[in-house]
């Protein structure tokens, strides 16, 4: 211990000797030392450093001893957040140094004058953190769709400790059921305003306002067609008020919301500015709107309105809609036949307990994404038959989408969609995705962007229209692969959850490059894995794979892969035996 | 349209006359010895060269099993001091008289008929040359032992020049589709014609126009990262490219239009390869290349092998395979 107690008196004299301070030991605690510094502002204030154990690999701590002001990046027991540890690489063998530029730093959050643009900057960056620390209570808001003066009246609900604010009840309604997995007890117990101020403006951060001071800086702050709303709700005439203040702060990298509790019980009527004894508390917001946890989640909330038809709720299917629904798309229409067993589990999105329940992949999948993410609408098209074949009896069943996506597995299906998106002129984007065997890879197409290729293409032999196996095989064709050790309704062909991701991977990446407009051709991408499992399992790897995957490309992409010789694209005659009319 | 070409490579397979048959090299190299051991010693001194389809990389396993090896034999002489050709055929004829089942003084070559106990016949045709002529060209000895004196002459050839143009006209797989078309023109011709008289065009004829119209049809597959041939295409191609040379003329004689066709031999002396038939003849053989262009077309318009095959076989016999269809392919997709 004395070692490290020596140690630390020498960052000390490092930095009383370079910096012209005096820190000095505190008597009776650890590695703590203190001093009293003239600030930029003609301000002396009393600061103290704290090594911890852990030093250097974690930076010291900087308290100001009974700050007089409200400093950025300070919180309400001094502390000073120098700065986020998971964002830099220390230099531990330059113990002087971090103690030298973890000093400097803390001067130079000190520093930040108030009222500065800096000073508010900083403020708004890390003002949830400051509001949390000063709030007793909590509420969930899903405000959305509000005009840059908006002046709103809504409700909150409550269910047990939870309190929610959305636009409407009957969102927040869905919340507590859905997500929260409560029913609401108290309807209208707390009515709600939220005002969106003129411009960035934050109230003293403190534990406890008086009314009058909110309500100068509400009024100071807002629009005069806001403020005639706000003076006739001061203008009531109530006996008791029970309300949330919501204050929606413009800021430049997206707006900040702070809430206060307003509460006040009088004998008599009295008008709501008059209420002088009404108790003003920090309420701190926890936001759940969709637009702020996209964001969040690093999406765009651009492809809130795209929908989405996805066929086949398999293993890749089923990892495509997650990643679909976490990537901020709202709805995803699912068809699949198949019921979730526990066979599935691993190499499918749900396990045990979604298995348990012994219910269709599609109804299963539908409820476990909307309790997942709380603006997704799921339909689970739940016909009386619900297999691919059916569905795509009425062909009008695939418009009204902006991109089709099949995860089946079924060539002949996905070649049905591609002959009646060619047939119908239905100009939507078709993804269609599939695994190969033991790991050697899978692919993802899209089709029906131009109208140059399609996906018959890519089963269509070079020199005659034959129908031949997917021709950008990673395996040699004519090879069965299904294995079956539970009967035939239980074949299955080898390959294993990572496989999957990595096809889902793929294939949703398309989707949303086609969604936002970054693609223009048709395509394919191919993912390469190892050969070793396949080949030892006797088969053998097609030309594409041992091109490619010698010349170590293990991702490939193909454009232009149009057959002069395809039925459906190159509108050739043929002699159609069985004729189709949809 | 269906994929025919493992049948087609299947068939070829069949037809081909191996570029290296061990048989026939021991057949050609037994009858050189005994030319070698029992040649005069009046004659020139010679060296011999081969000649013919089998040089070409065109030659198909004969339908009556009569095999036909081209041998050519330029011999150290000028043509000036022999005026009578014959009297170098003599030599060929003289050193191989009596060893064989036949020898005979043919117009163009001497011809050994072969045939040992119990084996297929063979027939080696030896073309005779004047090699060292002062204008250094060679020199065919034509006529026949008791032909008139106009109808035994020397004519100029260039029997090695046309094996170097046809051979290089095109180069790696695209010559091996070349090789192979001319053999299915081949087998085609001789399923269709008699092989006795002049009613059918000759092999060099077929070669030469093949030389002249055939191009080669190929696809780029990117995905095998390789070349895939379509002979079926090409075949099509080239029948109708054929079929299309023809042009009609008025014979007197006969008092009708025939279809006639006229292909030049690209090397000395550039004669035309189609001028021993007569216009009746060529326009027999006009009639046989439509109907295997209109047959073509019919392969063309199948969706079943099977169906295809079945037209295949009328027009090239037994030998092209027939294949059973089916309704599915295997996958590896899986989801």
């Amino acid at each position: 211990m004395s070692m490290i107690e020596n140690k630390i008196d020498k960052l000390i004299r490092t930095i009383n000797d370079n910096r012209n301070v005096c820190f000095e030991k505190i008597t009776g605690q650890q590695e703590s030392y203190q001093a009293d510094i003239s600030m930029s502002d003609n301000t002396e204030i009393c600061l103290q450093i704290v090594f911890p154990e852990q030093f250097p690999l974690i930076f010291p701590t900087f308290k100001i001893v009974n700050p007089q002001r409200f400093y950025a990046h300070v919180d309400s027991e001094g502390v000073i957040c120098l700065l986020d540890d998971t964002a830099i690489l220390k230099k531990t063998e330059l113990p002087e140094l971090i103690a030298i530029d973890c000093f400097d730093k803390a001067m130079e959050i000190l520093n930040i004058l108030p009222g500065s643009e800096e000073y508010k900057r900083e403020i708004a960056r890390e003002f949830n953190a400051y509001w949390a620390q000063l709030s007793s209570e909590c509420i969930y808001t899903n405000i959305e769709c509000y005009s840059n003066n908006a002046y709103m009246e809504l409700q909150a609900i409550e269910a047990g400790k939870y309190r929610i604010v959305s636009n409407d009840l009957n969102s927040s309604e869905c919340l507590l059921q859905n997500n929260f997995h409560c029913k609401a007890d108290k309807y209208e117990s707390v009515s709600c305003i939220a005002i969106r101020l003129r411009s960035f403006e934050v109230p003293p951060l403190k534990k406890v306002y008086k009314w009058k001071e909110l309500r100068q800086f509400i009024l100071g702050t807002i629009t005069s067609s806001q403020k005639g709303k706000f003076k006739s709700f001061l203008n009531r005439k109530m006996k008791v008020i029970n309300r949330y203040l919501i204050l929606i702060i413009p800021f430049s990298e997206g707006d900040i919301q702070m809430a206060f509790h307003l509460y006040c019980k009088n004998g008599n009527y009295s008008k709501v500015e008059k209420m002088v004894s009404c108790e003003v508390k920090p309420v701190s917001i926890v936001r759940i709107d969709y637009k702020f946890m996209v964001e969040r989640g690093g999406s765009s909330n651009k492809l809130s309105n795209k929908k989405i038809l996805v066929l086949g709720c398999g293993s890749i299917g089923g990892y495509i809609i997650n990643n679909l629904c976490q990537s901020g798309i709202n709805q995803v229409d699912i068809l699949d036949d198949d019921i979730f067993t526990f066979e599935n589990i691993h190499r499918h999105l749900l396990g045990f307990d979604e298995a348990r329940l012994h219910k269709n992949k599609a109804d299963i999948m539908k409820e476990w994404l909307e309790s997942q993410y709380p603006y997704v609408d799921i339909d689970s098209l739940n016909f009386k038959d619900r297999s691919a074949e059916k569905f795509l009896m009425d062909a009008n069943r695939l418009r009204g989408y902006d991109l089709i996506v099949s995860a089946l597995g079924e060539p002949t299906i996905n070649l049905e969609i591609d002959r009646i998106l060619h047939a119908k002129s239905i100009s939507i984007p078709f993804v269609s995705c599939f695994n190969e065997p033991y790991g050697i890879g899978g692919h993802a197409i899209c089709s029906n962007i131009t109208q140059n290729s399609c996906l018959r293409c890519l089963y269509t032999d070079l020199i005659s229209n034959e129908l031949v196996p997917f021709r950008a095989s990673l395996v040699k064709g004519g090879q069965n692969f299904k294995r079956n050790i539970s009967g035939c309704t239980g074949a299955f062909v080898p390959y294993n959850a990572l496989d999957t991701q990595q096809t889902a991977l793929i294939s949703t990446k398309l989707v949303l490059d086609i969604l936002c407009e970054k693609i223009s051709e048709n395509k394919i991408i191919s993912w390469l894995g190892s050969s070793e499992e396949l080949v030892k399992n006797g088969f053998e790897t097609a030309p594409y794979f041992k091109t490619n995957s010698e010349n170590e490309k293990y991702i490939v992409e193909k454009e232009q892969f149009g057959n002069r010789n395809c039925l459906v694209c190159g509108r050739r005659e043929v002699e159609v035996l069985f004729k189709r009319e949809y | 349209m269906v994929n025919l070409q493992k049948e087609f490579l299947d068939f070829h397979d069949k037809i081909k006359l191996e570029d290296e048959n061990q048989t026939l090299r021991d057949k050609r190299d037994i009858l050189l010895k005994k030319l070698k051991d029992n040649i005069s010693d009046q004659a020139a001194s010679y060296t011999h060269f081969n000649q013919g389809s089998y040089a070409m990389g065109t030659g198909i396993n004969p339908e009556d099993g009569d095999y036909d090896i081209d041998v050519g034999l330029k011999f150290d002489i000028s043509k000036d001091d022999y005026p009578d050709p014959i009297t170098v055929k003599k030599w060929v004829r003289d050193a191989l008289n009596g060893h064989t089942k036949s020898v005979e003084i043919r117009r163009s070559c001497v011809t050994v008929t072969y045939q040992a106990e119990g084996e297929a016949l063979y027939h080696v045709d030896f073309a005779v040359y004047a090699a060292n002529n002062s204008d250094d060209k060679l020199y065919i000895a034509k006529g026949k032992e008791f032909s008139s004196t106009e109808n035994k002459f020397w004519d100029v050839s260039d029997p090695l020049g046309l094996i170097d143009i046809i051979k290089n006209k095109f180069t790696g797989d695209d010559r091996m589709q070349f090789r192979r078309v001319v053999r299915y023109m081949k087998k085609w011709s001789s399923h269709h014609f008699t092989s006795n008289g002049s009613s059918a065009p000759t092999g060099i004829a077929l070669t030469v126009l093949a030389y002249d119209l055939f191009n080669v049809s190929s696809v780029k597959d990117w995905a095998a990262d390789k070349t895939t041939y379509d002979d079926f295409a090409a075949l099509h191609e080239f029948v109708n490219a054929v079929k299309n040379k023809f042009g009609l003329i008025w014979d007197s004689n006969d008092g009708c239009f025939y279809h006639i066709i006229s292909q030049e031999l690209p090397v000395e002396p550039y004669n035309n390869l189609f001028e021993k038939m007569t216009n009746k003849q060529i326009d027999g053989f006009y009639k046989k290349i439509s109907d295997m262009a209109s047959k073509l077309e019919e392969v063309k318009g199948k969706n079943k092998k099977s169906e295809a095959c079945k037209l295949l076989i009328e027009l090239f016999g037994t030998e092209f395979p027939a294949t059973v269809d089916k309704s599915y392919v295997g996958t590896s997709e899986s989801a």
